[in-house]
């Protein structure tokens, strides 16, 4: 009698759970906030980035500047050739991520490298190329699930108590994520001012290394003579980062080294863009800047 | 495979869609948890399973030689202990000795490079090794002891050693416990199978919400060590972790006794509230209890236990605590771990033989949990730390006293509301508090499918089991 009721009871539990688990679910999928991006759409983004079998014309490379800054399908557009954003958070440029960057190039196209100068890009930090280097240690299982079961899964995203506070500030920092590797983000409230204090404590801790530049424009003139056309700008931020960067590193002169091994510079004018926290392009300024850079490409070219 | 993967669902589903086909056929049953166990195992890297099929093959004819030549049964024995013992030697702790010696000879200038001279397949960790030699290795011991009985064949065998849910970070189980309940027909019932969901749904809330979400914390502040001065932060940082590394441990432990329940077989509690100790000997008997149970068995008792006078006792403490610190890991900082509890656990056995135990009375009581979860705290910086250099210091930060501002951000972070939120937990279900002793099957019902919503919308970053790494 006692273990016909333990069953009884149960089976009650069993069929509740099944029942009550999805209505919970989703009635707090409604009443939590919306999140401004997927995490598990970022994670199916940089396994799509790192484990991408197509090939290219023109691959943009540097930092979390230039995957937020530069939209690979404007200057597709404007140049008709495929082209890739091949950019890493803190990135270096250096040997690993440009000859992981030219594996993308299409050795029949147009073969053109174009690098986004940032100073922090050659610091010992930087060089360590942390985000390229954890991002290759996934497993090719994780990275096929990343790519094909992520994106489906957006609505698992999970939430953070900071985040639910945003929501209810009303701040919010969208991250669109595209196949060509690039992020059209924004956030809001924009503050230009907001990265200053990192970029400052950045450059005192790690130093801008004369080495790196000089493996760099190394690298460039290797690339230059096996037939590779090699293109670098700056990328346009707020006049506080400009500044502070300005104290560091001379750009006239590394254009000039850059220059002397065969590439082109394609010079950018720095205002008219909006940085949403003093480093990084928000969306509209990112797609301003991809066209110029198609133009200038075409012109070059 | 992680159990809070995606790949680990699928296989589950699997395993679960097969097993009542085969749970009440006797080879197809041992076939199939063999198989997939090898699954489960050969997805980290399948040139593991080699090593785990060689020594379980090597401990599984020991055992019968035991049987069969019982004249010889110590030499039989000796063959498997060498053979599992030589095998973790090999794969755990030969490049840590190798840069051990080199290093001692570096100190009086000599140059020596016996880490050059290791062979390079041995640089891999097998996952779980310390877990499946342990379980291997307590059948042979048991057998040679005659307190089991052996395996009916070489299926049950490797049924045993290498049943997925305990085969990579235990609770380390013992050959006389499965052995038996592996050879009796299974009969799952209902009953079984709403406890088996609610014990897994329960781990992996464990897991996945408050020890992943708590680590957020302590990652970054191990991360950046020398960035952290603030004597307040490293409190709340390895409080933090003291419990992480609990519902991380316990979350594993508990979803691995869902799922064996829901396969009929029931696995032992591997801890039992461990910050509720009233003593260090208490906390040994509510931390990992099957591996100090194993200890305590294999090692302390088999070197005499305290038969032979106090200071011997003490001495066979030290040995167990320091192979249980070195069990964990090839590096000085678990032998510190290890030496930081054989050292409580002797001064508390000098008080307790003066008569000083504290009884009774709540401020009394709740004195005696700081007076433990203090030092257990100090120790698991040893633990945490990267190298000793690291431990130093935090220990240092501990006690210098300095606080500045830092700490109270800390407070109002994500991981710290979880990190009150598991211990309020934790609390409840220690003093068996009405709400968590409800039978009700809806009350129940209910606390599942929140604890499934909250594994869903609140579970924090991915990490992988901290014991994993054993």
């Amino acid at each position: 009698m006692l273990e016909n009721n333990k069953l009884k009871a149960s089976k009650l539990g069993i069929v509740t759970t099944s029942i009550l688990t999805p209505i919970i679910v989703y009635m707090l999928d409604i009443c939590l906030p919306k999140l401004p991006y997927s995490q598990m759409s970022m994670d199916a983004f940089w396994a799509n980035k790192i484990a991408n079998s197509k090939k290219y014309d023109i691959i943009f490379i540097g930092d979390s500047r230039i995957y937020r800054g530069v939209n690979p399908s404007i200057v597709s557009q404007i140049t008709s050739s495929k082209t890739l954003n091949y950019g890493f958070s803190g990135a270096g440029l250096d040997s690993t991520l440009i000859f992981s960057g030219i594996k993308q190039l299409d050795k029949e196209g147009k073969k053109m490298i174009v690098f986004g100068i940032t100073p922090s890009s050659f610091t010992e930090e930087a060089s360590k190329n942390e985000h390229l280097k954890t991002l290759e240690k996934i497993s090719s299982k994780d990275l096929w699930i990343r790519k094909n079961i992520y994106p489906y899964l957006s609505f698992f995203d999970s939430y953070s108590l900071s985040e639910i506070k945003k929501a209810i500030k009303h701040e919010s920092y969208s991250q669109e994520c595209q196949a060509d590797g690039f992020i059209y983000s924004n956030k809001f409230p924009t503050d230009s001012f907001a990265s200053v204090q990192d970029y400052t404590a950045y450059f005192k801790r790690t130093p801008i290394n004369e080495l790196q530049q000089t493996k760099f424009i190394n690298i460039l003139k290797q690339l230059h003579s096996s037939g590779i056309k090699c293109y670098a700008f700056r990328v346009p931020i707020s006049s506080p980062i400009s500044a502070l960067e300005s104290q560091y590193f001379d750009f006239d002169v590394f254009k000039t080294k850059l220059e002397d091994v065969g590439a082109h510079w394609i010079s950018i004018p720095q205002n008219g863009f909006i940085s949403y926290d003093g480093s990084h392009l928000n969306g509209p300024s990112a797609n301003k800047l991809s066209s110029i850079l198609g133009d200038s490409i075409l012109k070059y070219h | 495979m992680l159990f809070n993967s995606i790949p680990f669902l699928a296989f589950i589903a699997l395993f679960f869609g097969v097993w009542p086909l085969v749970k009440h056929k006797n080879t197809s049953k041992w076939l199939w948890i063999c198989c997939m166990s090898a699954v489960f195992y050969g997805w980290w890297d399948w040139r593991f399973l080699f090593l785990l099929f060689f020594t379980g093959a090597i401990d599984y004819w020991a055992g019968q030689f035991i049987l069969k030549f019982p004249s010889n049964k110590k030499l039989w024995l000796w063959l498997s202990l060498s053979t599992n013992i030589g095998s973790l030697f090999i794969f755990k702790y030969s490049t840590w000795l190798a840069n051990t010696i080199d290093n001692a000879f570096a100190c009086y200038n000599i140059h020596t490079s016996f880490r050059n001279t290791i062979p390079e397949f041995t640089l891999i960790l097998p996952v779980g090794i310390s877990f499946y030699t342990f379980n291997s290795m307590s059948y042979t011991i048991d057998l040679y002891r005659g307190k089991t009985k052996p395996a009916v064949n070489i299926l049950h065998f490797f049924a045993f050693i290498s049943f997925f849910p305990h085969l990579v970070a235990g609770p380390i189980i013992r050959a006389k416990d499965i052995l038996q309940q592996l050879t009796k027909p299974i009969n799952t019932n209902t009953v079984q199978i709403f406890h088996g969901i609610r014990i897994c749904i329960w781990g992996l809330f464990q897991k996945m919400v408050l020890a992943d979400n708590i680590a957020v914390l302590v990652n970054e502040q191990f991360n950046n060590v020398n960035q952290h001065t603030d004597s307040a932060q490293w409190w709340i940082c390895m409080i933090a972790f003291a419990f992480q590394i609990y519902f991380d441990f316990n979350g594993y432990s508990t979803i691995a006794r869902g799922i064996a329940k829901l396969c009929g077989i029931h696995f032992r509690l591997n801890f039992n509230h461990p910050y509720f100790a009233h003593s260090f000997q208490n906390f040994w008997q509510r931390w990992h209890i099957s591996l100090s149970s194993f200890f305590k068995d294999y090692v302390y008792i088999s070197l005499g236990g305290n038969k032979n006078g106090r200071f011997r006792g003490i001495l066979n403490l030290w040995t167990t605590m320091l192979l249980s610190g070195l069990w964990h890991g090839a590096n000085f900082t678990f032998l510190v771990w290890g030496a930081l509890h054989a050292f409580y656990l002797s001064i508390e056995r000098l008080v307790q033989r003066q008569g000083l135990i504290i009884r009774n009375n709540f401020i009394k009581k709740l004195l005696v949990l700081i007076l433990i979860f203090v030092p257990v705290i100090i120790a698991w910086t040893f633990f945490r730390a990267k190298n000793m250099q690291d431990a130093i210091y935090i220990v240092h930060r501990l006690f210098s006293f300095n606080f500045e501002l830092g700490w109270r951000e800390l407070l109002i972070s994500n991981a710290v509301f979880w990190l009150i939120i598991g211990i309020a937990n934790d609390w409840i279900l220690f003093h068996k508090l009405k709400v968590s002793r409800s039978r009700s099957p809806i009350f129940q019902a209910v606390l599942i499918s929140l604890l499934i919503a909250m594994i869903i919308f609140f579970r924090g970053p991915e990490q992988q089991f901290i014991y994993f790494q054993f």
